[in-house]
């Protein structure tokens, strides 16, 4: 049996807002994180407002470091000063307002300003510019305006620009939140197909059930502490773990759910629209 | 009653608004849906009161809310709006303060303006270890709680919110929800809401008015717009595309079912009914 | 407000847009200290339509500049008027004396502040924000070797022109907000004014500081490091046409000097 190895790795993290001049010190927003995610692999960090996942997610690549325990990514400790780079690399970040991560006045600016910080060549630039527009569906934007753009098309051009550094694991902050119906289509698309096309791994943070349905694995965080971490199918159709962690599970889960409770055979982890509908078309063709 | 007469507004020379007409009677709820950039935030803004279109006017109760002379001050109007991520708008030394704002402004006296803040946080569960805290200090669901009591807290006839759930998770944004629709059984005042996806609010409205480009695409009850939602760009609510698949085939679930717990209710009616039915033919 | 439109730049491919950005702001700095220096009423005329010409080249509508040029020509106005006031009634000359040196004075005036912002009008419609931050930079290149850290102004540059323009629209948006709760910088009182900019500007600039706080960490995710090395995608090189432009802003400078050696 092929090893995949763990390229993501929390221990034991726990994390507290540092506190100002040694007074009083603040409470933990992380308690006792412990994660272990393989290369390739798609999961998902569920929770309600204020749970910490936000914090989590700046724990993937160093941008906050635990107070207690250890981030290891791609076998670097987020705690070296020196493996700072090289983490900070290889570990790209979206976050939930695009406005405030876009740096420049054009798109080919922007998606540049992350490969001028590498010190990648003129012709490398250009080169990767070209490949990732095309990736996000906006070819031919190069010289567009950054006001000009549509929120949807600005998260698609910060998504660009962190694959422009070539990461192989790419962290993303509620990236749909702030978008319309067509747009968090357009860009959950795109996360899958950099996760089952290029291999990139993908740790999605998001409070919607229907984006997170696609990721291999779930964690469910509640007020700073892993309340759950297991099989994605596993996690969603389990409808009371979902309510105790003030998370709203799907309505077609809602459904299997009750109907099995009733004693009918079904597969409760049929959560799209359609295969929910089927189920219960099963139910009522059986009735003889 | 709520009337927008030929509204057009531009911006920079180009029209965000075009011909915009719809009435809003007292007590309903009105729903505005339309993507980013399709002149929702603007539309707002002038139905406030705060924005003058380029033509066109408001009628409120049969008075222009722009011609001073008919309609007095603005706030004497009972409009109150809660607007985009409002958790902006909090700045005063706590939060106490941010909710009395606007009717000291008005210059009500302190009385009645502590009466009114306990009545409102009473009914949003606001405590009062929130009410002494910093805005900058509270977290974001509650920052949203305490924007919507700094807009209930003058009783408005009138209550209009621009995108209340944007951000907020569902958990969150349920709760939110939950707290307009028991304000509007209680006051039986006028809403209108924002959004720029069609969700499970839009079971609460009594109509829908989709824009389009600052165009009116649609106006109408909820269960016709849910019909239209794929063509128009926007995914109906998950309960009514459950129900839609299964009517297709000839079933008869009510299309005004609502909630999951309707929702469990009607299925297992179906199932019992086609039981029933079964035994019969038996 | 919306009038004082100088500071938008306007995409286009006109003569005057191809232009190496360096050019245009040291031809600026160097047309506005001659401006300063010019003596007589032919020198100004001179420029002024000299600039005239360039607003031609540059194929943006006159239009534009005309909306800028009529708010100064109303300011000029009235200081005039007040000017001929002044010196009818407190230094009791002959009108008809006064008369003429104030006509052209104002005049003097008047060209002076419409060249001036000719210039800068030009220079701003016809320069992305990209190119002036990387002109800038360019041209304080040599400064390095005095400590001076001009990545780091460029960046700066580069943010401030892609953030201002969010800011003053968030600013707008809390004009209104407050409006709602009452507080209106419409207001006759003047404290009541001041009260109205304060409940604005509090929370604008609180706005202010986490949107940098979310740019900075957006920043240090792509490895944005201040004292590090980097690279540029974008390299500023002088063209066949750029040495066409140096001929001609140093033919106005000519132009400048001549006349006002002419003595009216």
């Amino acid at each position: 049996m092929i090893k995949v190895e763990n390229i993501i790795k929390f221990k034991n993290v726990s994390y507290q807002k540092p506190s100002f001049f040694g007074v009083q010190k603040s409470k933990y927003i992380l308690k006792n994180i412990n994660l272990n995610i393989k290369k390739g692999e798609f999961v998902c960090v569920m929770g309600a407002n204020g749970c910490g996942k936000s914090t989590l997610a700046k724990h993937f690549n160093g941008l906050l470091l635990p107070s207690q325990g250890d981030v290891i990514i791609c076998g670097k400790n987020t705690k070296n000063d020196k493996d700072n780079l090289e983490i900070k690399k290889n570990v790209g970040m979206i976050f939930q307002n695009p406005e405030s991560q876009i740096v420049a006045c054009t798109v080919e600016e922007e998606i540049a300003f992350g490969m001028e910080n590498l010190c990648f060549s003129r012709e490398k630039m250009g080169k990767n510019i070209k490949k990732v527009l095309q990736d996000v569906n906006l070819a031919g934007h190069e010289k567009a305006s950054t006001f000009s753009l549509s929120c949807g098309e600005k998260q698609r051009l910060a998504i660009a620009s962190v694959l422009a550094m070539q990461p192989k694991i790419l962290i993303l902050d509620e990236p749909t939140s702030m978008l319309d119906d067509k747009s968090k289509g357009q860009i959950f698309d795109i996360i899958l197909k950099l996760n089952k096309e290029k291999g990139i791994t993908i740790v999605l943070i998001t409070h919607f059930i229907n984006e997170a349905v696609y990721s291999d694995r779930t964690v469910i965080m509640n007020n700073g502490s892993m309340a759950a971490f297991g099989d994605t199918e596993d996690i969603i159709s389990d409808i009371n773990l979902l309510k105790n962690n003030n998370l709203v599970p799907p309505e077609s889960a809602c459904v299997l759910d009750f109907l099995k409770n009733k004693g009918y055979n079904v597969d409760s982890k049929a959560f799209s629209n359609e295969s929910c509908a089927e189920q219960i078309f099963k139910i009522l063709g059986s009735i003889k | 009653m709520i009337h927008a007469e030929n509204i057009y507004f531009k911006y920079y020379k180009e029209y965000v608004l075009k011909n915009i007409n719809f009435s809003v009677k007292n007590g309903e709820i009105f729903g505005i849906i339309g993507k980013t950039g399709s002149g929702k935030s603007t539309l707002v803004n002038i139905l406030s009161g705060l924005v003058k279109p380029d033509e066109g006017t408001v009628f409120i109760d049969g008075k222009n809310i722009f011609n001073k002379k008919e309609s007095g001050n603005l706030l004497s109007k009972k409009i109150s709006t809660v607007f985009q991520h409002p958790e902006k708008q909090l700045f005063n030394k706590c939060i106490y303060d941010d909710i009395a704002f606007s009717m000291k402004n008005q210059n009500i006296p302190e009385d009645i303006i502590k009466k009114n803040i306990t009545e409102v946080c009473k009914f949003l569960n606001i405590s009062d270890d929130i009410l002494n805290s910093s805005p900058f200090c509270i977290s974001g669901g509650e920052k949203r709680k305490c924007a919507l009591a700094c807009a209930l807290v003058t009783k408005p006839k009138i209550l209009i919110l621009d995108e209340p759930t944007s951000g907020l998770d569902a958990y969150t944004a349920n709760k939110f929800l939950n707290y307009i629709k028991e304000y509007h059984n209680k006051e039986k005042s006028t809403i209108i809401f924002t959004s720029n996806s069609v969700g499970n609010f839009a079971y609460l409205c009594d109509k829908i008015l989709i824009l389009d480009n600052g165009e009116e695409k649609i106006l109408d009850k909820p269960e016709n717009i849910f019909k239209k939602c794929k063509e128009l760009g926007f995914s109906a609510p998950n309960i009514w595309q459950i129900i839609s698949i299964i009517n297709s085939k000839g079933y008869n679930i009510p299309e005004k079912t609502s909630t999951i717990s309707e929702m469990q209710e009607n299925i297992w009616k179906l199932i019992k009914e086609k039981e029933v039915e079964n035994k019969c033919k038996i | 407000m919306q009038n004082l439109t100088f500071g938008k730049y306007i995409s286009g491919n006109s003569s005057i847009h191809k232009i190496d950005p360096r050019i245009k702001i040291m031809a600026s700095i160097l047309l506005f200290s001659f401006i300063f220096s010019a003596k007589n009423l032919v020198s100004l005329t001179f420029v002024f339509f000299a600039l005239l010409g360039t607003v031609l080249l540059s194929s943006i509508k006159l239009s534009r500049f005309l909306k800028s040029l009529k708010f100064i020509l109303i300011f000029t106005s009235i200081t005039s008027f007040i000017n001929l006031i002044f010196e009818v009634y407190t230094m009791n000359k002959s009108i008809f004396d006064v008369k003429y040196n104030i006509v052209a004075n104002s005049f003097i005036t008047l060209l002076k502040l419409f060249s001036l912002i000719l210039i800068s009008s030009v220079i701003m419609y016809t320069t992305s924000p990209a190119g002036i931050s990387a002109a800038i930079s360019s041209l304080l290149s040599p400064f390095k070797y005095l400590g001076l850290n001009t990545e780091e102004i460029a960046i700066t540059i580069t943010i401030s022109m892609r953030f201002l323009p969010i800011l003053l629209s968030e600013a707008k948006n809390m004009i209104l907000i407050q409006k709602s709760r009452g507080v209106s910088i419409e207001e006759k009182s003047i404290i009541l004014k001041a009260k109205a900019l304060l409940f604005i500007s509090v929370p604008v600039f609180v706005l202010s500081l986490k949107k940098a706080h979310e740019l900075a960490e957006a920043m240090e995710s792509r490895c944005y490091n201040v004292n590090s090395q980097r690279t540029k995608y974008k390299i500023l090189k002088l063209k066949r046409e750029d040495l066409v432009a140096i001929i001609y802003i140093f033919a106005i400078i000519l132009g400048v000097i001549l006349c006002n050696k002419i003595k009216i």
